[in-house]
């Protein structure tokens, strides 16, 4: 499949999924929520997913970041597919490749700003490799926290921070490890229009700088910033325009 | 790494945690204190027991050992062996200078060759300061004369006293506790009551049945001694019950002097049976005494069969002085043991508590874990998160039990004294934190909280409840002690901590703490990242 875009457009896929069905059991009823998604991004891709709240998209996001398996379909990254990546190359695959962004925040409480952005990258390594790269590791998360206006609140905890930092500092644990995708689910849902326009705007530099962006959203004004913006409707993406 | 990390900092910011530690540290200080006080009193006993009975001790039952004196002249050429010397034990009732009748167990010894063996020149206790047990600041012996107390420690090295017209009499060396004259003192050592003291009384009698007597109707043996000095042992049931006194005179009244064979008529055969005693008690020279008890059961064998002496092999006995005083040590070893098995419920209880604590955490941080899934942790590293919780929280608490297992038993002679008899400062303390449970009732009354007012009327319970228990005790003086050396043999509790016990409940502690954590850490591990992100 990486061939066919490369004969297209000379860009490559970086994530793909393929017929993905996923239903949830809730005691004898069965609500089927994915009903064969079908889903390409491309490398540098801002692709928007807008669809109505309770449409799935967050079930399609936690498919993509391997949070939670498909029923039936399969996902695929650079040409490899999640089924046939061992369980080690999973979890590499969830700590580098994928960066997840969510409504809200999910910082952790007991943990400052810097070691909330390194934890990440903790995550990623035993202690003995940590230790030998923690001092880069920490040197990205600061790069990256004063990149985002936060080069002064390292030692603060998430509680001290407003709605607008917290997201911001979810965004530097998101990309601390220079992931190929990130997965963000409505990352100004909580925000009002101003600070999310601000998180918006941050995320559009990560953009244009090459990063390659799942959004899922319900507010299409924001999925007009987006290169391309599917719909979520009955269980599968459907295409909506091409913007920019 | 991460692991590590949130593990302390949930230690940090939460309470819950440190009562857990608290808990552990409760727990192990709990086991170390009563296994280090128990292992103490068996190590005082040991030693007590030891102090008058050497490395090993041969006996032969009532009947005894033929011509001791013969085997030790014999055994002491082995180089293994630094001393050995005969004792005739028997009961007999004592009558004291004022009229006191009663039971005592009488060793018959050779002064000289017993205190070779076992020390019991240091045991005495009228004797110049630093050569017999030790003195107080205001003992009484600093009245007595330096001469006086040579004199007496003469006496109690030889046991005999010499009368001024060079008459020899045989001594006798009582036990501290058998005379009513001594009284033990707070410090632990005795005052004589009135300044009456044993030495220099009116003679003491001993009369006793001697067993085995041929065809003759038992005829009971009194001897009169000269009360020379006497001892103390350490061991207050020695001390209360026993007395030395010359090996000769314990013949006596024994039998067990030589003694001539005679035939149907009465007539004698010519033969003679040489004296016996009933023990032999030898010292090595430092080997362990298991092996000092090996040499010395061969050697007697062989000089037993070489000598003519059948040994019946149901009677005669070769033992450790371990072995000799197992009744005596045996079941404070048991109870030890005991103690410990039971006291090792306290591991379920910090099992118990961390998974309590740590079940709660786990649900709490649920959303964390869900975090941590999808920023790629794996299984096994969520699950290590609490298992080094585990072992964090169990160090601590077993690193603070310790400590507080050492405070307490390195003070426990002040804490001892501290309950028998309340300082007044306790009261003041307790009077505190009864009105700062009136304090903080009033505070939770006027805010109409009640949170406050439970925990002023639990302050108020326990600092004027327990106050004033101290305070009434203290003001009709019904404070004992605890430790009464009466009960316990000891004039002290024992303070020695048992850092065995100490390091193999540590070990345990931080364990089962572990073995407390793996459940909600497993739990951990199975939390369903997505379930867990829906959290919000
Ligand atoms: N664990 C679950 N059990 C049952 N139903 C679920 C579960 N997770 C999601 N759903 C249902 O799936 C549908 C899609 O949920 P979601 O993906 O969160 O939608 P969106 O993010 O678009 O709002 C919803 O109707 C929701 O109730
Ligand atoms: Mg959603």
């Amino acid at each position: 499949m990486t061939e066919v875009n490369l004969d297209t457009n000379a860009s490559t896929t970086v994530l793909q999924a393929t017929g993905l069905h996923r239903t949830y059991r809730m005691g004898r009823v069965e609500v089927p929520v994915l009903r064969g998604v079908d889903l390409q991004v491309q490398e540098g891709e801002w692709l928007c997913v807008l669809g109505s709240s309770g449409s799935g998209k967050s079930t399609l996001l936690h498919q993509l970041g391997d949070l939670d398996r498909p029923d039936r379909g399969d996902i695929a990254w650079r040409g490899r597919t999640l089924t046939e990546m061992r369980r080690r190359e999973r979890e590499t695959y969830r700590n580098r490749a994928i960066g997840f962004v969510f409504q809200s925040y999910h910082l952790m409480p007991e943990l400052n700003v810097l070691e909330n952005v390194m934890v990440a990258s903790m995550v990623g390594h035993d202690p003995f490799a940590w230790r030998s790269m923690r001092a880069e590791a920490s040197a990205r998360a600061e790069e990256l926290l004063d990149a985002f206006g936060l080069g002064h609140r390292f030692e603060h905890r998430p509680a001290e921070l407003s709605g607008g930092e917290r997201q911001r500092v979810a965004m530097a644990r998101a990309l601390v490890n220079g992931p190929d995708v990130v997965l963000a689910d409505e990352p100004t849902g909580n925000l009002d229009t101003k600070t999310g326009d601000g998180i918006l705007d941050v995320l559009a530099e990560r953009h244009r700088l090459g990063l390659s962006m799942v959004m899922v959203t319900h507010d299409p004004t924001i999925a007009a910033r987006a290169d391309r913006v599917v719909k979520m409707v009955d269980g599968v993406v459907v295409e909506e325009t091409a913007s920019t | 790494m991460y692991a590590l990390l949130l593990a302390f900092r949930y230690l940090r910011t939460r309470l819950i945690p440190l009562v857990a530690i608290g808990a552990v540290g409760l727990c192990v200080a709990l086991v170390v204190v009563v296994v280090s006080i128990m292992s103490g009193f068996l190590y005082q006993m040991e030693r007590a027991g030891k102090t008058l009975i050497g490395d090993v001790v041969v006996t032969n039952g009532l009947r005894g050992l033929p011509d001791p004196e013969g085997f030790i002249a014999e055994l002491k050429q082995n180089e293994s062996i630094a001393a050995a010397t005969p004792v005739v034990d028997t009961f007999a009732t004592i009558r004291m200078p004022y009229d006191g009748v009663r039971g005592v167990q009488v060793w018959g010894i050779d002064p000289e060759s017993f205190d070779e063996v076992t020390g019991f020149a240091q045991t005495l206790h009228w004797t110049p300061e630093g050569s017999g047990t030790e003195w107080s600041e205001q003992d009484f012996r600093r009245d007595l004369s330096p001469e006086l107390l040579i004199g007496l420690e003469e006496e109690g090295r030889a046991l005999a006293r010499v009368e001024s017209d060079g008459t020899v009499r045989p001594g006798i060396c009582l036990g501290l506790e058998i005379s009513i004259g001594n009284k033990r003192n707070n410090e632990g050592t005795y005052d004589p009551i009135s300044r009456w003291f044993m030495p220099v009384q009116e003679p003491v009698v001993l009369t006793t049945i001697p067993p085995d007597t041929l065809n003759t109707t038992p005829e009971p043996v009194s001897i009169a001694f000269a009360p020379v000095n006497e001892f103390s042992c350490g061991l207050i049931l020695i001390d209360k019950e026993r007395v030395f006194v010359p090996l000769a005179e314990a013949r006596r009244m024994t039998n067990m002097t030589t003694a001539e064979e005679v035939d149907e008529e009465g007539l004698p055969t010519g033969k003679v049976f040489p004296a016996r005693s009933s023990k032999i008690l030898v010292r090595g020279n430092g080997l362990p005494e298991v092996q000092v008890r090996e040499i010395v059961d061969a050697a007697y064998r062989e000089w037993a069969e070489r000598e003519g002496h059948v040994l019946n092999p149901m009677i005669f006995r070769v033992q450790t002085w371990r072995e000799n005083q197992a009744s005596f040590l045996q079941p404070v070893e048991n109870e030890r043991e005991l103690m410990r098995t039971l006291f090792s419920l306290v591991y379920l209880v910090c099992a118990g508590l961390v998974l309590a604590i740590f079940h709660a955490i786990v649900t709490e941080k649920t959303r964390d874990i869900g975090v941590l899934r999808a920023l790629g942790a794996t299984r096994p590293g969520i699950a290590m998160i609490f298992v080094q919780y585990g072992v964090v929280i169990g160090i601590l608490g077993a690193i603070l039990g310790v400590l507080l297992g050492w405070a307490v038993v390195h003070n426990i002679a002040l804490i001892n004294q501290a309950i028998g008899d309340p300082p007044m400062a306790a009261v003041f303390v307790l009077a505190v934190v009864g009105v700062t449970g009136l304090w903080r009732f009033a505070s939770g009354f006027h805010s109409g909280l009640l949170a406050p007012r439970v925990l002023g009327t639990g302050l108020m319970l326990v600092g004027f409840g327990l106050g004033g228990a101290i305070w009434y005790i203290k003001a009709n003086g019904l404070s004992r002690v605890i430790w009464d050396p009466a009960v316990y043999y000891f004039a002290e509790p024992p303070n020695r901590m048992d850092w065995w016990t100490a390091l193999t409940t540590a070990i345990g502690a931080v364990v089962f703490s572990v073995v407390g954590a793996v459940f909600p850490a497993a739990r951990a591990a199975d939390v369903d990242p997505v379930e867990a992100l829906r959290h919000d």
